[in-house]
């Protein structure tokens, strides 16, 4: 039984109701929990626990000391094809916007990799759009072992793969896959995405059982919220996210909770959410998952980001450009405009005076 | 609503399993059985001794009860399930409990040879309930083996020491979606009553009824604690607040700076 | 022949593990008997013909185990 078939059980409008129904009673039972339900998580979620929010913070960030320590791991995205076949009409990328399309050659993305290994990150996380006959996957594994010669540790957030696929890029070097499904609310995502390879909504929520089948080390999962309630689209990621643990109980898993911010297109997302549901939202991550990863980006402000390092963010990433090639030339367009604009150094000098260690190598396979 | 606990093909009114060792009367045994509620009893088999006259077991248990019996005396996979072959001979049903023991100073379980027995047995139809050291990796390959239950000892058999191994323990009734049997080691009502708030489906409790004084009120006392204990693991905990201190808020921020 | 690990002699020709156990004072229906190896099924106990050669091990459920 696949993860599909586990999302065909779940009702969203029942959940939707679930939640919002939840009282206070339900989030007093859920913070004295010894462990944390799906039912203790939907209060969490509820609009009754906005009042527990310092609550829910605390016992997040004791949960966070105990798992994590004080410890942030950097990374930071190379962008090295934005050739994209798919209108998502939210995304940057978006094949009817009108941008400048650009892939790196072999040489530029060495030439990338050199000058981010000289800020000292050892992760990086490298991303296409979807043009799988532009980015083909020998594209990307030859990036990937070019990639191998500066950093430990590669993510891959590309357009999905099948099985076979992935075992290459985990050959190749790749040992975690980011991919978000947007929305887990299957008739949003059909409107969402008009055109393109992306509209095969199983697909995409089968990529990360499928890498961990490949061997994939680590998978991370994430919700653009805004798209969809951002409680409902939370319960459904952190169901995914649990899903994955309980299957692949080897893998190292890690959510995200990308936030929508303006872009090229101009997408107005449908759903507001502001600072203190993102923190709702990140703690009952933390609560219901106390072991999984929890990654802030870029999209977020240098305040907010600053903010919520005790709530449970386990990776930050750092000295970030979301257009291609922008380590080393100018700033082309990008996915998403950035927030937090400060280079690796800023980072590590902004961590240690908080307290907190920022760790450049996790692990390394040998 | 009814609690059923259903297992191993059964549906059971009574979480606490009992067994027949230590007795200082086999003839205890059927007054144990009423007054313990229990409804499943675990048996060994053994040699028959053709110098004594001794009686048979089997003529002291109530025909209401499900028999259980055990591999004791194995040392391997091999010997369980040469074991649990003769024990379905009997006719009296195809549960087995796989108990393989080659640690004789403490008589702890070996988790490897039982997830072996297991694999075996559970192939030719029988309802499996492995006796083990509380280890979730073991307990998962124990479910995919085909168990019909896990059974993790509470503390090593016949010490009365109680729920030693909470914390695995714990972790198995999370983690895994059979029943889980607290086993061996429970040595006061009040231990078996936790093991059900804690979340386990049953408890088989031998030594701490047979070697009491009183073995009949022992088991009435023990069935009274399952009871309560799964009743109040049913109910759920009341909620507690941990007040949040002031000084520092950690979400005093939002409100501040932009949105 | 061998009965649970102790030598013992056929106490007669054509005997039938069902005549055996009359013979020891045992009642068939309260044992389990397994010959040369195999599990012998309750049903076959008057059919099943001894050798010298067999090696009996007759067992029954006793009180015990854990």
């Amino acid at each position: 039984m696949g993860f599909f078939d586990f999302w065909k059980t779940l009702d969203p409008e029942t959940i939707l109701a679930r939640i919002e129904a939840s009282t206070e009673g339900d989030v007093l039972a859920a913070l004295a929990a010894r462990k944390c339900t799906s039912e203790n998580l939907m209060a969490y979620l509820s609009p009754a626990a906005a009042p527990f929010i310092e609550e829910m913070a605390r016992k997040a960030h004791d949960e966070t000391l105990r798992h994590f320590g004080r410890q942030v791991l950097l990374f930071t995205p190379i962008y090295i094809s934005n050739h994209c076949v798919n209108q998502c009409v939210y995304c940057g990328f978006n094949a009817r916007n009108r941008i400048h399309r650009r892939q790196l050659t072999l040489e530029e993305v060495a030439t990338e990799a050199e000058a981010i290994a000289e800020t000292g990150l050892k992760h990086i996380l490298l991303l296409t759009g979807e043009a799988p006959g532009v980015a083909t996957q020998e594209y990307i594994e030859e990036s990937l072992a070019l990639l191998s010669k500066h950093f430990t540790s590669i993510g891959i957030e590309i357009y999905p793969v099948d099985e076979e696929g992935y075992t290459r890029f985990v050959a190749a070097g790749a040992d975690s896959l980011t991919v978000y499904q947007e929305t887990y609310n299957a008739g949003l995502y059909e409107t969402l995405h008009p055109a393109g390879p992306k509209r095969d909504f199983r697909f995409r929520l089968e990529a990360p059982e499928r890498a961990a089948r490949a061997k994939m080390r680590g998978v991370n999962l994430g919700g653009l919220l805004g798209l969809d309630n951002w409680r409902r689209e939370s319960f459904f990621t952190a169901m995914h996210a649990n899903w994955v643990m309980d299957t692949f109980p080897e893998v190292e898993l890690g959510i995200s909770l990308p936030r929508m911010r303006p872009h090229a297109g101009g997408y107005e997302p449908a759903f507001v959410v502001d600072d203190a549901n993102m923190v709702q939202i990140m703690t009952a991550f933390r609560l219901f998952l106390p072991r999984a990863g929890i990654t802030m980006s870029t999209r977020e402000s240098a305040f907010f980001r600053d903010n919520v390092l005790p709530l449970g963010v386990t990776r930050m990433s750092a000295g970030v450009h979301t257009s291609v090639g922008s380590h080393t030339e100018e700033e082309g367009s990008g996915q998403f405009d950035i927030s937090d604009e400060r280079s690796v150094a800023e980072m590590a000098a902004n961590l240690s005076a908080r307290g907190y260690q920022p760790v450049y190598q996790d692990w390394r396979m040998v | 609503m009814e609690d059923c606990f259903e297992i191993g093909g059964k549906t059971l009114a009574s979480r606490l399993l009992i067994g027949t060792g230590k007795y200082p009367a086999d003839g205890m045994i059927p007054d144990v059985c009423g007054a313990s509620g229990s409804q499943v009893i675990t048996v060994a088999l053994r040699r028959v001794d053709f110098a004594s006259e001794t009686d048979n077991v089997m003529k002291h248990i109530p025909d209401h009860m499900v028999l259980l019996p055990n591999t004791s005396g194995a040392r391997n996979a091999e010997e369980a399930v040469r074991i649990a072959r003769l024990a379905r001979a009997a006719g009296c049903g195809d549960w087995i409990k796989i108990e393989v023991i080659s640690d004789q100073r403490y008589l702890l379980p070996d988790n490897l040879e039982t997830t072996k027995a297991t694999e075996v047995l559970a192939k030719e139809g029988f309802q499996v309930f492995p006796y083990m050291n509380p280890d979730l990796m073991d307990a998962r390959r124990m479910v995919d083996a085909g168990a019909a239950a896990v059974m993790p000892l509470g503390a090593p058999i016949g010490t009365n020491r109680g729920l030693r191994t909470r914390e695995m323990t714990q972790i198995l009734i999370d983690e895994i979606s059979l029943p889980i049997i607290v086993d061996a080691g429970i040595g006061k009502p009040s231990q078996a009553c936790e093991a059900m708030e804690m979340g386990a489906a049953a408890c088989l409790v031998n030594t701490a009824i047979a070697s009491s004084s009183d073995p009949v009120s022992m088991g009435r006392a023990f069935g009274q604690a399952v009871t309560a204990g799964r009743a109040a693991y049913l109910a759920g905990p009341g909620a507690t607040r941990t007040l949040a201190s002031a000084s520092s808020p950690l979400t005093g921020f939002l409100g501040q700076g932009r949105a | 022949m061998m009965v649970n690990g102790s030598e013992e002699r056929l106490p007669g020709v054509d005997m039938t593990l069902d005549a055996f156990l009359k013979h020891k004072g045992i009642e068939a229906g309260s044992v389990v008997v397994e010959r040369n190896g195999d599990v012998v099924e309750r049903s076959r106990f008057g059919a099943v013909l001894l050798d010298e050669a067999d090696q009996l091990e007759i067992l029954r459920f006793v009180g015990g185990g854990a």
